[in-house]
């Protein structure tokens, strides 16, 4: 790292570092307190000296401020379950444990519905499942927590790391408005493989039975389900479009964000009438003749409805962390 | 987490101790004007009263949450900046303070000849 370079990017590092220390409802309002301070100071330092804001003259003032661990305890609320030098890991332990959890519960689910014998059985036992994991999910959350309030009072307080913490050593934050490429092309891919299969291709969407030895195929999907194409085809190009505009300028910028939430939007909606309207799979005798057992019809809709249904939270959540971004952005720029 | 001193802590710890509750009365009594906190930072030390960053900020904070400080964001230079000023309760509790602060140095003065 040569040392003339420009060090305000030690700040981001920093403020992330304290911020990742701080229980979530203080997080935002203290780190732009923080930052305002060292830039602040730092400004100050520099209509001094007429230097610039290398790395050295950033990561003297950050020393001067102290580790981002003794930063955090100062501000931490006086009274707490687990503190600033353990929220990190036990954010940590809770995300793994928990989707850990999610996932053999989701199996179990699948394995138990998949034996039920009707769908109402099917109902009852994917009720009882989800139940079970969520009582499962807090039962585990409290065992966390009490294990690391006991941890907090327990393990002793090492000077070491403090005296250790060099700012120099940081690393840069990711830049929040510099593209995935990798994703956005991924996503590229996707969507044009379902405009070419969908609009070209149909008879690949079909389902696959194995009858006297012979594989046969039927409609798969119901004849509700294929009249919103056009509307699936009009979505994934739209999301086309937008990841070569995306690729092209290679940062986020106001008015790509507003339109990937305007997309997002109408993919909701979309989801919204898939999961909310008529039949998905195909009901003809010979489609249901097609399937092992009558019963996994209405499970497969149940199953791919939840799947949907997933899809439009995910949308939704990725609809508003895009809107707070920006909001953000627009207030401190009006501000 | 339980503090472990060291020999090389412990002065530095008792001063910080030592210097808390002047920095409570410090603080109260330079906010009769609204500053932001790198503004009071250099007023304080401007008058002699040295005060570690780290801890001076973060008090800012707590005497909020104690309604003895109000606060509020204004935008300066393109940065945002939080506002401090002492509140209507900070204002009747710092007399009792400036009471009890005189009294204290009159007694230790006593005690330490």
């Amino acid at each position: 790292m040569k040392a003339n370079q420009d060090g305000r990017y030690l700040i981001d590092s920093y403020v992330e570092e304290v911020g990742s220390q701080l229980p979530l409802r203080q997080r935002g309002d203290i780190q732009t307190e923080i930052r305002s301070l060292l830039e602040d100071t730092l400004e100050d330092r520099l209509r001094e000296t007429g230097g610039e804001a290398d790395v050295e003259m950033v990561a003297v003032l950050l020393e001067e401020f102290g580790s981002p661990y003794k930063m955090a305890v100062q501000y931490a609320p006086d009274r707490y379950l687990v503190g600033p030098k353990l929220f990190s890991l036990f954010l940590l332990v809770l995300k793994i444990v928990l989707t850990v959890l999610i996932i053999l519960g989701l199996i179990g689910l699948g394995i138990a519905a998949s034996q039920a014998e009707s769908f109402a059985n099917g109902l009852r036992i994917v009720g009882r499942n989800m139940l079970e994991m969520v009582n499962g999910m807090l039962m585990t959350f409290a065992w966390i927590v009490i294990a690391f309030a006991i941890l907090e009072r327990v393990l002793p307080e090492s000077e070491k790391d403090d005296q250790d913490w060099d700012p120099r050593k940081m690393e840069r934050v990711p830049d929040q408005d510099k593209i995935k490429r990798v994703e956005v092309m991924i996503g590229m891919v996707f969507a044009t493989i379902g405009v070419i299969i969908f609009n070209f291709f149909p008879q690949l969407v079909r389902g696959v039975s194995f009858s006297g030895g012979q594989v046969q195929t039927f409609q798969l999907l119901d004849a509700n389900f294929l009249r919103f194409i056009p509307w699936l085809t009009t979505l994934w190009s739209l999301e086309i479009l937008f990841s070569i505009v995306l690729l092209w300028r290679r940062v986020w910028e106001p008015a790509t964000r507003w339109i990937r939430a305007g997309i997002d939007v109408l993919e909701m909606v979309f989801l919204a009438a898939l999961i909310f309207g008529g039949p998905l799979f195909a009901t003809s005798p010979e489609a249901l003749a097609a399937w092992p057992s009558k019963n996994l019809v209405p499970l497969a809709e149940t199953g791919l409805r939840i799947g949907l249904g997933i899809a439009l939270v995910m949308d939704g959540v990725s609809l508003v962390e895009m809107l707070v971004k920006q909001l953000k952005k627009n207030a401190l720029k009006v501000s | 987490m339980v503090k472990k001193e060291t020999p090389r802590s412990l002065p530095e710890n008792l001063t910080l101790e030592l210097r808390r509750g002047v920095i409570i009365l410090a603080v109260l009594s330079q906010l009769d004007e609204e500053q932001y906190g790198y503004s009071l930072m250099s007023k304080l030390t401007e008058r002699g009263l040295e005060i570690d960053q780290g801890t001076l900020y973060p008090l800012l904070r707590r005497l909020e949450s104690r309604e003895l400080l109000e606060s509020h964001w204004r935008v300066e230079e393109s940065r945002p900046r939080r506002y401090y000023t002492i509140s209507a309760k900070g204002a009747e509790v710092l007399p009792l303070l400036i009471e009890e602060w005189n009294q204290l140095t009159e007694v230790m003065k006593g005690l330490l000849q």
